[in-house]
């Protein structure tokens, strides 16, 4: 492996979640029954002709944006023919010369540095049909619901150099389209798909190798190890004094490898032209401006921003950020300054999303608020409840949606942290208990957590353990 | 210009008798020569862009039913299209 580098570009597949197909009005909807959200238009009859959904190129341009491209105020559609049954056409129409956006890029967090992947192009085009195969019946059955559904292509630069960063690239990009609100991003529901395309080249060398390109990848883990399979074979066939052959493959997850689906010589002609059916689509600056402002802090931005003024970790940061509900509540509930960010964190990462694992409910269906949440993180950071009762403070917010003081109030959790009436409690526990003070002083470090137990109990759990602790040490260390 | 039928024919997936081939051969370069006769554009920096109207996002459901829908198909089975069985 150390005497090569691998070269990775990707292309990213993601299916919009606009109420209509892109060249017709049909609905865009996953799950239904077979051939019920179809028209002439998206079955391809004769004679019918496509018209281009508003939605579809706003969504691409601010996907564009979010990714730092150049948004082409005209843009034009072309033909890809090819022959499948999925595809009724016989082409699909996509962009070719002048897409929607090009040049862009976006910062991914990748090994705790920013690192930065160029994008060539994003385009817009639509989805083919669905084949199916049924053991019970010899010929395959065509369902056409997902043709014309919109798509975007992302197509980066071959600036990814591991699977590692293939992963993050990926989930960067699934992050920046939930932020957006304009992808489902459903990997089981086929909902974002990827190419990918490796070569390998020795380190040092500028040169780039012979790529090849790998298809059917579904999901981010099969891309990682549809990557680092075709970096060992790769490497195998340099080593073993082979060459690379230029090649198109398939992906199979279930076997963990990739087969031959085409070689250079057959490979696809897809005679692109100009798109006869449409004319040229027009964005106004003005429309991109109001775009370009209307974008929210995007998900990356995030995850840098808490590691870098928080000190969190990748993997904290990336937890909070890859939920816009919960970086919401995150970001307002550090903006009112009242606990600290770390808290909130850990707060968020551990009881609160315990809480949501075992609901199944999103952040916005909890009766919290940033002020509640913030108020009972405050009363721990202070002292004035135990982190155990915060917990139980948490899980009766949770259940009435009460605020946390009125809870504090009303219940016997307050803790004690009254250092003069703490001496008094603990001077009292200690004259009952001799024998404990004097096999702590022979060594026995264990008579240390009997009289704080002791103290505890007196207390009904509400003395301050620390400080109940320190006091102890004060008067018998 | 080479027209290659091999690879046209390839590319539609379909077959041609040799007869048949020279037939379209013919053909396919009448046409060829019409477009090249047509005049060329020499400015296409002047041509204006022909911009098109965009369709808002609105649903208009349920105007064709599954049956009527496949009511061209040779094969159906349980709402679909039948074809040949295709596994790339």
């Amino acid at each position: 492996m150390s005497e090569y580098e691998s070269i990775i570009g990707l292309e990213v597949h993601a299916e919009l979640n606009t109420k209509t197909k892109i060249y017709c009005d049909c609905p865009n909807l996953f799950g239904s029954l077979p051939n019920t959200n179809v028209c002439p238009i998206c079955m391809g009859f004769p004679g019918t002709l496509p018209v281009l959904n508003r939605r579809v190129v706003e969504y691409a341009a601010k996907v564009g944006l979010a990714m730092n491209c150049y948004i082409n105020n005209i843009s034009h559609h072309d033909r890809k023919n090819y022959f499948y049954p999925d595809l009724p056409k016989a082409y699909q129409i996509s962009q070719w010369n002048t897409p929607i956006c090009e040049n862009g890029f976006i910062d991914i967090v990748s090994d705790g540095r920013l690192k930065r992947i160029r994008i060539n192009r994003i385009h817009i085009e639509e989805d083919a049909g669905k084949l199916l195969h049924d053991s019970k019946y010899n010929d395959s059955l065509v369902d056409f619901n997902r043709c014309g559904v919109p798509l975007i292509e992302i197509v980066s630069e071959p600036d990814i150099r591991n699977s590692a960063e293939a992963k993050t690239y990926l989930e960067t990009i699934k992050m920046i389209l939930m932020y957006l609100g304009i992808s489902d991003c459903k990997m089981q529901e086929g909902s974002i798909r990827c190419d990918v395309n490796v070569s390998i080249r020795k380190k040092g060398s500028n040169k780039l190798g012979t790529r090849c390109e790998m298809k059917n990848v579904n999901s981010f883990s099969g891309a990682v190890r549809s990557i680092e399979y075709e970096i060992k074979r790769q490497i195998d066939i340099l080593k073993s004094g082979g060459t690379i052959k230029q090649e198109t493959r398939r992906w199979d997850d279930a076997k963990g490898k990739s087969f031959v689906m085409r070689t250079k010589e057959d490979a696809n002609d897809y005679r692109y032209f100009p798109e006869p059916d449409l004319l040229s689509t027009y964005i106004d600056k003005k429309e991109i401006e109001k775009y370009k402002s209307s974008l929210p802090e995007l998900p990356n931005a995030k995850i840098w921003r808490y590691i870098h003024d928080f000190g969190f970790s990748q993997v904290d940061s990336k937890l909070i950020a890859i939920d816009p509900e919960r970086a919401a509540l995150f970001d307002d509930s550090i903006n009112r300054m009242e606990c600290t960010p770390k808290s909130i964190c850990n707060w968020l990462l551990s009881d609160i999303a315990k809480f949501q694992n075992d609901t199944k409910l999103k952040i916005s269906e909890l009766p919290i608020t940033p002020k509640s949440l913030c108020s009972l993180i405050a009363e721990v950071e202070k002292g004035n409840i135990s982190n155990t009762a915060g917990k139980k403070v948490l899980s009766i917010m949770m259940k009435t949606g009460e605020d946390p003081l009125d809870i504090i109030d009303k219940s016997n959790m307050k803790q004690n942290s009254d250092a003069e009436s703490l001496k008094v409690l603990v001077e009292e526990i200690l004259m009952n208990n001799q024998k404990s003070i004097s096999d702590y002083k022979n060594g026995k470090t264990n008579a240390l957590g009997f009289i704080i137990g002791q103290c505890m109990k007196k207390s009904k759990g509400n003395a301050n353990p620390a400080m109940v602790r320190d006091i102890i040490l004060k008067i018998i260390g | 210009m080479i027209i290659n039928m091999e690879h046209i024919a390839r590319l539609a997936q379909l077959e041609f008798s040799e007869k048949e081939k020279e037939e379209i051969y013919k053909n396919i370069e009448n046409i060829i020569n019409m477009v090249g006769d047509l005049p060329d554009i020499i400015n296409v920096e002047s041509l204006d862009e022909n911009i098109m109207e965009l369709r808002p996002d609105d649903i208009h459901a349920n105007k064709f039913t599954n049956e009527e829908m496949l009511s061209n198909a040779p094969v159906t089975h349980n709402g679909c299209i039948s074809v040949p069985k295709t596994v790339e």
